[in-house]
């Protein structure tokens, strides 16, 4: 290790360079890639993964002692604000577009080695070292910087979706549920202390933060698997999403964020927190209806304004609106399949064709490419009775989508057939 | 397609000159009494907003006449951003109210005004 002893000036110099040499080198490197349109949006993608989970990992580090940062200007719980995004711009889309073709673990591995290995504990008191600070690092580019820079490649040559579509899915949870009401703290005041909180409120306040992040995962999913793009407009869906939870309301994730932030408003005791759901609302209101014309609208010339005629912005319908049927596969010799089916019949399911097929449960909906079999199917049809039911059948996806995923990835799809004899 | 007028532009872009050369002067008579904080303060409170502005400045033509409207309401809170540190913060917390202002002033400000503000910034 090189026992580095800087004077003062040095320091200084080196904490501007930390943020503007990221920041020069992306702008200048993004300029040599901005004929690729998908490739700055990679880049983009890997900033704001970073950023959140650089942040959540870092204040971790500080927890546990393995590091903390000296100096008290833009700190965030001890975090500076400008090495946290230059972080971000470093190893997201600096180190993208720089190496666009080189594998992340190959441009990272020697990074570790060579530059926090020897210079890391020699930084005080810009940044001193604890034990176990060694592992801290690892674990910040095993869960951070890794991830970004596959996001990036995953992104500009539009591959492995559903993966980088949970990825955005945790960097938008960070950056929304602890960046953002950190700097609402910062502002207005308040702490993440909630010992002053009933238990009781604290516990319901955690089951409506659950229950909100369900929703907003299972609103991503669907954009994955029904529209075959992200819930980012830069990386936007092929086919326009109206099935899942958004056969019952339009804008699912922007209502699910707002209702969390207003659970850990109340859970903090900080109406600031909470009022942050305001600023979901006017995010509707400002960016999203733009997007919705300026996007949706032109795309789906038809087929948008009739959504939109029949789905609300913020509450929920009680019973779906679907325009075209799906098609559920039962096995009739299979007791289970005929009592779900006479139990959909009873529940007066609408938007649902029941066939008979051999084998598993299987659900297809109309001009789509996705194949629901088992739980999966089941889960689905769920979505044809009422939002109860939906809500339900979403949280069953989110758990067994991924399963059905990973073992498809190491096995191949399940093989399924349907007839078309109706019942 | 619409742009932005090479006047407006030229005009924000001189505001947040002004801003940035403002704020480096406070830096110099901090660091004559001692305190460094908004020496190492500088590129992330100026030099980065003010980058960020430049570059929503001189994007190309848009679609739509909103869009082009966006990009001056982005670049004005970062100019505010610059100038008025106390309230960085706020005004970077408050971002979303931009889009919410243009969204107001395209869809329900009276055509014959909207159109007659919109022209100072936006070409056809």
């Amino acid at each position: 290790m090189i026992a580095l002893d800087l004077p003062q000036p040095i320091l200084w110099a080196l904490r501007w360079a930390l943020f503007l040499g990221p920041l020069a080198a992306a702008l200048l490197l993004a300029r040599r890639v901005q004929q690729s349109r998908r490739h700055l949006v990679g880049g983009l993608f890997s900033f704001l993964y970073g950023l959140g989970t650089i942040l959540a990992l870092h204040l971790l580090a500080i927890e546990v002692g393995w590091w903390r940062y000296g100096g008290d200007v833009l700190m965030i719980h001890g975090v500076p604000a400008d090495i946290l995004i230059g972080g971000a711009l470093l190893f997201g889309p600096v180190l993208y577009f720089a190496l666009p073709n080189v594998a992340p673990a190959l441009i990272l591995l020697p990074i570790v080695l060579a530059l926090h290995g020897t210079m890391f504990a020699s930084l005080d008191p810009l940044v001193t070292a604890g034990p176990n600070w060694f592992m801290g690092v690892c674990l910040v580019f095993l869960v951070a910087h890794l991830p970004a820079l596959y996001l990036a490649r995953w992104t500009a040559t539009d591959r492995e979706l559903p993966i980088r579509a949970a990825l955005l899915a945790l960097g938008y949870g960070v950056v929304a549920f602890l960046l953002v009401p950190t700097l609402v703290m910062l502002a207005m005041g308040g702490t993440w202390e909630v010992g002053a909180t009933p238990r009781w409120l604290l516990g319901l306040c955690l089951l409506v933060f659950g229950f909100s992040c369900m929703v907003g995962l299972a609103a991503v999913q669907t954009f994955v698997l029904h529209g075959e793009g992200t819930p980012i407009p830069l990386d936007a869906t092929r086919r326009l999403v109206r099935t899942g939870l958004y056969a019952y309301v339009c804008n699912p994730m922007q209502l699910s964020t707002a209702l969390a932030w207003i659970a850990m408003g109340v859970a903090l005791a900080n109406p600031w927190v909470a009022s942050a759901a305001l600023m979901a609302w006017v995010f509707v209101l400002g960016m999203v209806r733009w997007h919705h014309r300026q996007d949706l609208e032109q795309r789906f010339p038809a087929a948008w304004p009739r959504y939109r005629a029949n789905v609300p912005e913020w509450l929920p319908r009680w019973r779906p609106w679907i325009p075209e049927p799906a098609q559920l596969g039962i096995d009739p010799t299979k007791a289970s399949h005929r009592a779900f089916r006479d139990w959909l019949r009873s529940r007066q399911a609408i938007g649902i064709e029941i066939v008979e097929a051999q084998g598993w449960l299987s659900y297809r909906e109309p001009g789509e490419t996705q194949h629901f079999t088992g739980a999966a199917a089941a889960a689905k049809a769920l979505n044809h009775l009422n939002l109860a039911a939906a809500l339900l059948g979403a949280a069953v996806l989110l758990l067994v989508l991924p399963f059905q995923y990973a073992r498809s990835r190491l096995t191949g799809p399940r093989p399924t057939e349907i007839r078309d004899d109706a019942t | 397609m619409f742009e932005l007028r090479s006047r407006a532009r030229l005009t924000i872009t001189f505001a947040i000159c002004a801003a940035s050369l403002a704020r480096a002067f406070d830096v110099v008579s901090d660091l004559r009494i001692g305190d460094e904080a908004t020496m190492l303060a500088y590129p992330l409170t100026v030099i980065f907003p003010s980058t960020l502005a430049v570059l929503v400045l001189v994007m190309g033509p848009a679609r739509s006449r909103e869009a082009v409207l966006m990009r001056v309401g982005v670049a004005l809170q970062l100019l505010l951003i610059v100038a008025l540190p106390a309230f960085a913060l706020y005004l970077a917390l408050g971002m979303p109210v931009v889009f919410l202002v243009v969204e107001l002033f395209e869809t329900r400000l009276p055509p014959p005004l909207r159109d007659r503000i919109a022209a100072l910034v936006v070409a056809e």
